[in-house]
């Protein structure tokens, strides 16, 4: 049986009603799902994104074809192969559907049986052949995940009997079936990154080895993972679990501690301590500074325990690092600013 | 004393401040809380006039207590480390009670 997916990243997703898809509230750049406007799935968190390890566990599952949908901008993974990608408009409400919907009806063409459909959104681990069985003992046309929280948005469409519903539109055919939909509770682990609290979650669940998401790298000792190029000072102090990313420096007399997490192209200061905290890709942090229980990106900081957002402008404090190559050459092939 | 700070602590409002304040600095054991409820920014130049402000007043022999401090400002304090070198009060009342005790 031929089994394809189709994977979501950005874009508005529509709230009118009855859009199957849960809500997204959209207002401004910190909406749910985002920092610094940009989907939690295509971060990097411990060296890779959601949308990435999503991908490469459905190659390791032998899905094909695999799409991913994702708005114009929208990082895609880096050194993943195996898969396309579809732009689409990256604010147009309900610009999602048509994009979504002539994927759909290429893969009906190809002779695809069974598709997966997911909108990233949450971080979601299962057995994806446990998920297959259950949709076809179930003999529904549409298997949806759902965990304690409510219905996710991760979909198995038997891709005949929808094509078959008699509407032009994927929408309203999932709209047209939604009373003939299995509900599958076997997620082995569900974060629904809509916070800069679910990426804390996500990295403290991963040093814990409560999901399979392991951190990049290396470990050099117990519970320390350093990635490609991560420049520690000798003089520096880390007490893991920690993860440094790739070509990130962490400056003299610093301080890593206590599940904390500092993607790639970082900077940490002289003297800073980082603990209990995520700094995100490309951040610089100044020296002598003291950042927890927090998670920082560009020049804001998403304070867990005040529970506000604040953007910091000097940039002595923290800024976000541009790439030296970004600078010179805006156009070079490849380059992308994530 | 309580004196409110205004919304900006900025570079362009801190030196009009100061200078406003100087004479209470020179006081004899000053005893002085910031009431910080209604700042709602505060860069480099604010953080510095708070550290100037605390170093006058300990070598006055006195005490100098935040209160009321929004928790947007609360990041920035303790990004800074600042917060270590105040006691930090959650109300006006309370500040006012504790020193005028140390006060004797």
């Amino acid at each position: 049986m031929r089994v394809g997916a189709i994977v979501v990243l950005g874009g508005s997703a529509s709230i009118e009603r009855p859009s199957p898809f849960a809500a997204v509230a959209v207002q401004g750049e910190e909406t749910q799902e985002r920092l610094g406007g940009t989907p939690i799935a295509a971060l990097d968190i411990l060296g890779q994104s959601a949308v990435h390890r999503t991908i490469a566990y459905l190659q390791d599952c032998g899905l094909q074809p695999i799409t991913l949908v994702v708005a114009e901008g929208m990082p895609v993974p880096a050194n993943l192969s195996g898969y396309s990608t579809v732009p689409m408009p990256a604010n147009e409400t309900d610009a999602i559907w048509p994009v979504m919907g002539r994927v759909f009806d290429k893969y009906v063409q190809a002779g695809t049986e069974t598709i997966l459909l997911i909108r990233l959104g949450a971080y979601v681990e299962f057995d994806f052949s446990d998920l297959l069985q259950f949709h076809r003992d179930n003999m529904q046309p549409v298997t949806r995940l759902v965990d304690s929280a409510g219905p996710l948005d991760f979909w198995m469409l038997d891709a005949l009997h929808c094509a078959a519903a008699g509407s032009d539109s994927l929408h309203e055919t999932l709209a047209r079936v939604k009373d003939s939909i299995a509900y599958y509770d076997q997620a082995t682990y569900v974060n629904r990154l809509s916070s800069a609290s679910d990426v804390r979650h996500l990295v403290v669940d991963a040093f814990s080895s409560r999901h399979a998401v392991r951190p990049s790298g290396r470990e050099v000792k117990p519970g320390i993972w350093l990635d490609d190029n991560a420049n520690v000072h000798s003089r520096a102090r880390v007490a893991g679990p920690v993860y440094v990313g790739r070509d990130t420096r962490v400056q003299a007399t610093a301080l890593l501690a206590r599940f904390s997490s500092v993607e790639r192209s970082c900077n940490i200061g002289c003297g800073t301590v980082v603990a209990d905290s995520s700094i995100l890709a490309n951040t610089h942090l100044g020296s002598w500074l003291d950042v927890s229980h927090a998670v920082i990106f560009g020049s804001k900081v998403a304070h867990l325990r005040h529970n506000v957002t604040v953007d910091i402008q000097d940039d002595r404090l923290l800024r976000r690092r541009v790439s030296v190559f970004r600078r010179f050459l805006p156009n070079f092939p490849g380059m992308r600013e994530n | 004393m309580v004196i409110e700070l205004p919304a900006s602590l900025t570079t362009a409002y801190v030196r009009r401040f100061l200078r406003g304040i100087q004479v209470l600095l020179r006081t004899d054991r000053p005893r002085i809380v910031f009431d910080l409820s209604r700042v709602q920014e505060i860069d480099r130049a604010g953080t510095e006039m708070l550290l100037h402000c605390v170093e006058q007043i300990i070598r006055q022999d006195g005490e100098l207590g935040l209160a009321c401090v929004p928790p947007e400002i609360m990041v920035v304090l303790e990004l800074t480390c600042i917060d270590r070198l105040f006691e930090i009060f959650a109300s006006n009342s309370e500040a006012v009670e504790k020193l005028s005790g140390i006060a004797g």
